[in-house]
């Protein structure tokens, strides 16, 4: 890989990954996490552009686009949830497994076992997300809340709600994925 | 069971899950919501997780993440670095451990560009390491110097760790930022002290080779002409004028900055030809893995700091203390014990996630200057980031090494000087709150 993924830019978790994760992208899960995280990316673009928009705007002209504030607002929830599945999926999620790591090399099985039960608990977090996240949704949608000045901008809130809620049900699935892979490895361990 | 001991076991608990390797967002947001629901129900407990999810961070206020990192990485995966690091290695040509602070100057610099210790420290162990060690200098000098002077990256504006700073303890970002400007320099001031000094006295450490040390020796660029410096380093100075002109002129909001900077880091970098569309795709893409990790952290810590209020345990805390009669300088360096002890297994954000909620209140009770103490928090920080044995910094220059040979014991001992170096600086920094506060005008000492 080129530049930016060699800076690691993450100054949280220096490369922290999980042994052996076979490779993904390929399956039609592995796609659609990336679909979601290109949609991600372009609202990053977009958002960008907006700020920009917006400070010449009101620089030059003396005009501050209006809804810019609250669009960008919305968005960086919509972003986050846009790539939690596929920031999983490429353990750029924070941990700190320097200890683990090392228990990893004794005991590779119980650490496996670890991570199953790790994921499995992660998987069951973004599911109460979902649960109670879904009934914002609701609010939003049928109460057609915006965001914005009445009459001048409006930006309805149920979308950017909508995208938690489908982010949230796709990192739950990638979870579970993440492991089944890890109990796989510490039963295949047990036989071999 | 009181409301406080659950408070205290939900906290222990994440400490425990985090250390053994879980997913530092999933443990706290889990074990708050645990807590919320043991103390107040689970109705409660899903509407304030639904709530930390879905609008804690739905502010434009936030959007200064994402727009840093996109200008962060356009910085470091172009060679601005390199750039940077040769104009100064020329100027420093002629000074002892010159290379040494070349190395020290244009971290400095470009640390004004990017938000993270971690890009200056990747970008620098590729780009002086290898140019100092082939000019005799020791491996664990060179390394020691660009893990050291790469925590640069975190005191002087941008610096995701003060928004994230300012966020948790709601002042303004762009205060903080101003708040590093001095200090920074300072410290960067105090590492070239400190590697003259070792070139005087302390050679061995510096080198294996006397002649290496010798004035003149060094400096990628001879030779060059005038016109291709100033072309060297042009763009990095319109990058620091856009985002620290900006915010400290008042034009921008570091959100403002964030855009603008990012926009003219793309212009750079396309004006420099090194931009290709696969590249800039995956720059953008990589900006959304960072805010996500980094967002959804700050999502966690917002339900973590309701769960801790709920509790009461932040209030017990501060009583206990304050019937301890311990006083504020006491206070101040039990804190300040507390996080450096902390960086040796912790990492930097999650740090601030944990322990904030706490200290705050405690700090606020004695009418501490929160800005100061933003910017005394972020050294003593990133002080953990250099030492054993979860030394970040050290890791990220180990895994960007092409010499493999060097040891991460080795980078260690290399970065002991500039580690004491920090600490002699946060020291002043904690002694003198107007080497902090002098940009900002606030006025505010706590003796």
């Amino acid at each position: 890989m080129s530049a930016p993924s060699a800076t690691q830019s993450s100054q949280l978790s220096p490369g922290s990954s999980a042994p052996g994760r076979p490779a993904g992208g390929s399956s039609w899960f592995g796609r659609f996490t990336q679909t979601l995280n290109v949609i991600g990316t372009i609202l990053i673009l977009v958002m960008a552009v907006a700020v920009n928009a917006d400070v010449v705007g009101r620089g030059g002209f003396n005009s501050p686009i209006a809804g810019v504030t609250e669009f960008i607002g919305l968005s960086i929830v919509a972003v986050v949830f846009l790539q939690m599945a596929n920031t999983l999926r490429e353990e750029r999620h924070v941990s700190n497994d320097v200890f683990i790591r090392l228990a990893g090399e004794a005991y590779p099985r119980v650490v496996a076992g670890l991570y199953c039960s790790y994921h499995l608990i992660g998987a069951g977090l973004m599911f109460i997300v979902v649960i109670y996240v879904w009934p914002i949704l609701r609010q939003n949608y049928e109460g057609g809340y915006f965001a914005g000045t009445a009459g001048v901008v409006q930006i309805p809130i149920w979308p950017f709600m909508a995208i938690v809620v489908l982010g949230a049900a796709t990192t739950t699935i990638q979870f579970l994925i993440d492991s089944w892979t890890q109990f796989m490895r510490a039963w295949r361990g047990a036989q071999g | 069971m009181g409301d406080i001991a659950i408070g205290a076991i939900c906290l222990a608990s994440s400490l425990i899950l985090i250390q053994t390797g879980m997913n530092i967002g999933v443990a706290l947001m889990l074990l708050s919501f645990v807590g919320v629901w043991a103390i107040k129900g689970q109705v409660i407990a899903g509407k304030l997780l639904a709530s930390s999810v879905a609008t804690s961070i739905a502010s434009e206020t936030y959007a200064v993440i994402p727009l840093f990192v996109l200008m962060g990485l356009f910085v470091s995966s172009t060679h601005m670095g390199r750039d940077t690091f040769d104009v100064a290695a020329l100027l420093m040509r002629r000074l002892r451990g010159g290379l040494g602070i070349a190395t020290v100057g244009a971290n400095t610099v470009f640390a004004a560009c990017t938000g993270t210790t971690i890009a200056s420290a990747s970008v620098f162990t590729k780009v002086a390491v290898p140019e100092m060690m082939r000019h005799g200098y020791t491996a664990k000098f060179s390394v020691g110097v660009v893990a050291g002077s790469s925590v640069l990256g975190m005191l002087i504006p941008p610096s995701i760790l003060m928004i994230i700073f300012g966020v948790i303890a709601n002042i303004s970002i762009a205060d903080l930022f101003t708040s590093g400007i001095v200090p920074g320099l300072l410290l960067a001031l105090a590492f070239c002290t400190t590697i003259l000094m070792l070139s005087y006295f302390l050679p061995s450490f510096v080198t294996n080779d006397p002649q290496a040390l010798k004035a003149g020796a060094g400096g990628p660029l001879g030779g060059t002409s005038l016109w291709s410096l100033v072309g060297k380093v042009l763009p990095v100075v319109i990058l620091v004028g856009t985002v620290l002109g900006g915010i400290y002129g008042g034009l921008f909001t570091p959100t403002e900055a964030g855009g603008a900077g990012a926009l003219a880091a793309f212009f750079i970098a396309l004006a420099r030809r090194e931009l290709t569309f696969r590249l800039f795709w995956e720059i953008a893409q990589e900006t959304g893995r960072v805010t996500a990790a980094i967002c959804f952290l700050l999502m966690a810590a917002a339900l973590y700091a309701q769960m801790l209020t709920l509790s009461g345990l932040p209030y017990a805390v501060g009583q206990w203390l304050q019937d301890a009669q311990l006083g504020f300088l006491a206070i101040l360096i039990g804190y300040l014990l507390v996080i450096m002890i902390l960086g040796c297994f912790l990492d930097s954000v999650s740090i601030m996630l944990i322990v904030l909620p706490f200290v705050i209140p405690v700090f606020e009770s004695f009418n501490t200057n929160l800005i100061w103490l933003g910017l005394v928090s972020v050294i003593a920080i990133e002080i953990g980031l250099l030492t054993p044995p979860l030394g970040i910094a050290v890791f990220v220059v180990k895994a960007n090494l092409e010499d493999q040979s060097i040891s991460t014991w080795e980078i260690f001992k290399g970065t002991a000087p500039m580690t004491l170096t920090m600490v002699a600086v946060l020291i002043l920094c904690v002694l003198f709150p107007k080497l902090a506060l002098l940009l900002v005008g606030q006025r505010w000492s706590w003796w």
